[in-house]
């Protein structure tokens, strides 16, 4: 900037002079915006950090808690999806259990992620992290659950059954009316 | 030239008629060499006479014919009768080198006790490979499941004086054969008095007649049916060759039932003395049918039922673990068709899941007869308008397509009724899961439906018997309907579910296959340099 007071020389309007003001309290030909008051630039600049910090911490722990809670909302609106499926076997049914598989799953993949925004050194995320996890297991059993209603797994003494060759037998006996 | 003159519409009805007999026999069902589906296969025939035809299956035409000499009147055999033709050698391993055989087997006379004669011929060429005329009668062979290392069926001749005799006569048979010594039991219908005797093997021959190859047998066990008020009409078993695909048999709900399947069960069926006469010329009271389970290892009755106020011919055809019986209701003025199926209640126990996934039960080891079954038994009767002449079921390679049976009508035509209306379970109001299962409400009589007769318009004049034989695809079968005049034709029972149609259209598959791939190329190249041009803005 000095190159361009050198160039333009004060003359021009539009020069703007960068000098700065702030530890300089008493030059007073800027006049204060209406509402500042001087008091609170004479605190220390480490409280003000500190609590700034703070704050910003408690803030990114109640999100980071709310954010771990938002698994249960879904929980509840596709257990109320699968409810209205139905029990037979339908394009419709199958589609929602396994979006209600694989949401969970994905939602797991994802966690880090997910948390990413509210990293902080302060902030303990392993209570909100446990919770989400345990959250989206809850909807990955609800999905299982589904799929087992539905027939779908080998959870009967017939589907291991059903396939067995005859067993074969030790005598063999023939004959019949004589020739 | 013929062809071109034919399409030319030029062609005579001379030349009309060579160009279809020219077309007939270079078609695909006449070639003389295996299919892949199996479908052509040779018949090979035996009449009374003692003459051997092999019938071709495309068109029916014969391909050898063959009178046996061995088989003719001679100084040895003085009255021949040609008996039963049995399966002798298939070469699996050495296809190349021989040719598949038969055993004829027939008798000098018309008594019990004349000699036997012994016959192999090739079924390919018709050449009389070799024969034999036996020093003892034959009462009844019994094909053995052991094959030798040349891949020759063995059988086991049994004689009028209770001695086994095995064939072949080598001593790697022999071998064979003593392995096997204590498991193989034998019995006879005697139908005349009434009695089914057991016979179990007890050692080599002897006596003059002692041989390398001949048995001594002795008598296990004996039913003795009451002569005053039953006699012995008919005894049908499993065919030999059936193969049976699962033994649990899936029931409404996830429930399982265990088949009783076993291949020596013999079902017997006895009328009243009086009642084994033409129909109508007794009375209803006193007349009936008893129909019995026997296993025939153990004398063990499984099951006995009676019919008050029926009376026979009986024709019967079993199967798996169930027998279909057809006989005439006296009360009822009707015929009537009953099934009896059989379900081992002792293995019904295995119902851990956790002990059947980790292979821990032992549905498949093998068992013997003389543990004693716990059977259940379920059984129903229905009515049934037309008279009998013979009763077969369908059989394929591997036992999963549904049964049908074929019924030989009076009318000397066959009919195909499926094995679900014939199912004990079937109630008047199923339940949703029996519906599910595909159980039909329960009727009094069974539907004939006309477009299920296998003949169509066409009749088998003095239909005698009807055979099935199992082609190479799972879901067809041969049907063989033999009498005055033969009938040969193939059947799918659940229609041809694992072949494609005729008329399937390979090119549009190819087409279409085509043009998605190259639909996914060109919206991937073109997303790409999309995205690309986003990150460059």
């Amino acid at each position: 900037m000095e190159k361009g007071k050198g160039i333009m020389g004060s003359g021009r309007r539009w020069a703007v002079d960068f000098s700065d003001n702030s530890t300089a309290p008493s030059s007073r030909d800027i006049p204060d915006p209406p509402g500042f008051t001087r008091a609170s630039v004479n605190q220390d600049d480490s409280t003000v950090s500190r609590q700034k910090k703070d704050a910003e911490s408690n803030w990114k722990a109640q999100k980071a808690w709310e954010v771990a809670q938002a698994p249960f909302k879904n929980l509840l609106m596709m257990g109320f999806m699968m409810w209205m499926a139905g029990n037979t076997v339908h394009l419709f049914s199958i589609g929602i259990t396994f979006s209600a598989l694989w949401q969970p799953i994905s939602a797991l993949q994802g966690v880090g992620k997910v948390f990413e925004p509210y990293k902080d050194n302060k902030v303990d995320l392993l209570g909100p992290k446990l919770l989400f996890i345990a959250l989206n297991l809850g909807g990955l059993a609800l999905g299982v659950w589904k799929l087992n209603t539905l027939g779908l797994l080998p959870t009967h003494a017939s589907d291991w059954v059903s396939s067995l060759p005859p067993a074969q037998e030790v005598e063999y006996s023939g004959g019949g009316i004589p020739l | 030239m013929l062809k071109l003159k034919g399409t030319l519409m030029l062609a005579s009805p001379q030349d009309i008629a060579a160009i279809q007999s020219m077309r007939l026999k270079n078609s695909e069902k006449s070639k003389m060499t295996r299919d892949h589906n199996g479908f052509r296969k040779l018949l090979i025939v035996l009449t009374r006479a003692g003459k051997l035809f092999a019938l071709h299956t495309g068109d029916g035409h014969i391909v050898w014919s063959h009178l046996l000499q061995s088989l003719q009147k001679s100084k040895v055999c003085q009255h021949p009768i040609g008996l039963n033709l049995y399966k002798w050698q298939v070469p699996h391993h050495h296809a190349m080198d021989e040719n598949p055989s038969v055993l004829v087997i027939g008798k000098c006379g018309p008594s019990s006790d004349a000699p036997g004669a012994l016959s192999f011929v090739d079924t390919y060429t018709g050449k009389e490979l070799s024969s034999l005329s036996l020093v003892h009668s034959v009462a009844q062979v019994i094909p053995l499941p052991y094959t030798d290392s040349t891949e020759q069926c063995l059988h086991l001749l049994i004689d009028a004086d209770k001695h086994a005799h095995l064939y072949p006569k080598t001593p790697e048979a022999i071998s064979i054969f003593e392995r096997e010594f204590s498991n193989i039991y034998w019995y006879s219908v005697e139908d005349d008095n009434g009695i089914i005797k057991g016979h179990a093997l007890r050692g080599k021959c002897t006596g003059e007649v002692a041989d390398e190859v001949c048995f001594d047998t002795r008598e296990l066990w004996s039913i003795v049916f009451p002569s005053e008020s039953e006699k012995i009409i008919v005894t049908v078993t499993r065919k030999l060759n059936e193969v049976v695909h699962t033994q649990a048999k899936v029931i409404a709900d996830q429930e399982v039932m265990y088949k009783y399947i076993s291949r020596n069960l013999l079902f017997v069926a006895t009328v009243a003395l009086k009642g084994s006469v033409e129909i109508g010329s007794v009375t209803p009271e006193e007349s009936w049918l008893v129909a019995y389970l026997i296993d025939t290892v153990t004398c063990c009755i499984l099951h006995q039922v009676t019919h008050h106020g029926s009376q026979g011919p009986v024709h019967a055809v079993f199967s798996e673990n169930w027998v279909v019986y057809h006989y005439f209701n006296l009360k009822a003025h009707r015929y009537e068709m009953s099934v009896i199926e059989i379900y081992d209640q002792s293995r019904a126990d295995n119902k851990d899941v956790w002990k059947l996934v980790l292979g821990k039960h032992n549905l498949t080891s093998p068992i013997s007869l003389y543990s004693r079954p716990d059977v259940i038994t379920k059984s129903q009767s229905y009515f049934f308008t037309h008279s009998v002449k013979a009763i077969a079921v369908t059989s394929t390679t591997k036992g999963i397509t549904s049964k049908q049976l074929l019924i030989g009508t009076i009318g000397d035509q066959v009919l195909a009724l499926d094995k679900r209306f014939l199912d004990p379970r079937r109630t008047v109001n199923p339940t949703q899961a029996e519906k599910e299962e595909g159980i039909i409400p329960l009727t009094d009589s069974l539907p004939i439906i006309p477009q299920s007769y296998v003949t169509h318009a066409l009749r088998v004049e003095g239909l005698r018997g009807i055979i099935t034989v199992p082609a190479k695809l799972e879901s067809t079968t041969l049907v063989f309907a033999h009498g005055v005049d033969l009938f040969f034709t193939q059947l799918a029972p659940s229609r041809t579910y694992d072949s494609l149609t005729d008329d399937f259209n390979y090119a549009l598959l190819l087409i279409t296959i085509v043009a998605l791939l190259a639909a996914i190329f060109v919206t991937w190249t073109l997303s790409e340099r999309k995205e690309l041009q986003e990150n460059w803005r």
